[in-house]
């Protein structure tokens, strides 16, 4: 079955990708592999779609910083730093559970667990294992757990 | 990316570890799935600011309710669901933000943090085509497509996360890809000049 060139154009803007790379039978997937015109516009699509995917995927990393968001965030949460004082007497002061990243200001080389005994000096620490970025602590207050993103 | 992966422990033993209440299978699952929901929350808030706060959001509200998860749907399709309640009451709450503030930028402006990041691109034609995908794409639109095309659910599977009918997710995604794909080769050098 052959295709005109126009058709295919078409047919282009709407297929799956996996016609597209000819993965799959089809009047579409046989002139694409018949037409090399044709086939650079699947190829540029392709490629568009993939660099945007690429693009999305980077924008998705959370940024280097330090935010306090409280039960009912608001935008000051962003511009606080958190020495280990103003956090542990935030975390006293907030009943529920909040959520908080450490900030580079942080003593150089300070562990998760460390910061933790400061902020809830005996509190048992869970955390994901080393490179991860999320740690739950129990405090003292059984109504009270402090869930960490950093 | 299509399930959030744990590494060696599969997903399934991971939640169920967690909703037994081993809370560092919670840290674990959390961390695992973090990325996927900062997406998610990018593409349905289009700011990439508020992403950030919507996923530290939602890493909270797994702990409250990961409980009421059932398995009687799929766990990314909850961790999906649980992920757009939690922007949906975040762009809401801004709304309110911007109108208290007496904001006067256009409502379909992307956020400085959007902007830079997008800035930051080093290709041209990509940025351009990021800033067509957040700027000019219809929200629903713009999920359907990421999740079928960028991320590989199907279009039945995109209709269960939002809820929507899978017909109406294919729909989307026809008028999605039309948008995308006429963007992109009215841009691509080698096929700008046939068209």
């Amino acid at each position: 079955m052959t295709m005109e060139c126009a058709a295919a154009r078409a047919l282009l803007l709407e297929a799956d990708p996996a016609e597209l790379r000819g993965e799959v039978d089809s009047p579409l997937a046989a002139h694409l592999r018949a037409c090399a015109d044709c086939r650079s516009q699947a190829d540029a699509i392709l490629a568009g779609e993939a660099d945007l995917d690429d693009a999305v995927r980077a924008m998705a990393q959370p940024s280097v910083g330090t935010r306090v968001i409280p039960l009912r965030p608001t935008r000051w949460g962003r511009r606080m730093v958190p020495a280990a004082t103003t956090f542990a007497a935030l975390a006293a002061a907030v009943a529920g559970v909040m959520l908080a990243r450490p900030h580079p200001a942080q003593p150089r080389g300070a562990t998760t667990e460390q910061i933790a005994r400061l902020m809830f000096p005996a509190p048992p620490v869970a955390r994901a294992a080393a490179g991860q970025s999320v740690a739950v602590l129990k405090t003292s207050d059984p109504g009270v757990t402090v869930v960490w993103v950093y | 990316m299509r399930t959030p992966t744990t590494g060696a422990e599969p997903m399934e033993a991971m939640v169920a570890r967690a909703r037994a209440g081993d809370e560092r299978a919670f840290a674990e699952l959390a961390t695992a799935v973090r990325g996927q929901v900062h997406r998610w929350a990018l593409v349905r808030t289009g700011d990439a600011d508020d992403a950030e706060d919507v996923a530290q959001t939602v890493v909270i509200r797994l702990h409250r309710h990961l409980h009421a998860f059932e398995n009687r749907s799929r766990f990314t399709t909850w961790l999906y669901r649980l992920t757009a309640s939690a922007a949906l009451d975040w762009v809401k709450g801004r709304g309110r933000r911007e109108r208290a503030h007496l904001a006067s930028a256009d409502p379909g402006a992307l956020s400085g943090a959007t902007d830079d990041r997008i800035a930051a691109l080093e290709n041209q034609r990509t940025a351009a085509l990021v800033r067509s995908f957040f700027a000019e794409l219809p929200a629903r639109q713009r999920e359907v497509f990421d999740l079928v095309d960028l991320q590989g659910f199907t279009p039945a599977e995109a209709g269960e996360m939002l809820e929507i009918e899978g017909v109406t997710a294919r729909a989307h995604l026809f008028r999605a890809r039309r948008a995308i794909r006429e963007r992109i080769l009215a841009a691509h050098p080698t096929t700008r000049d046939d068209r």
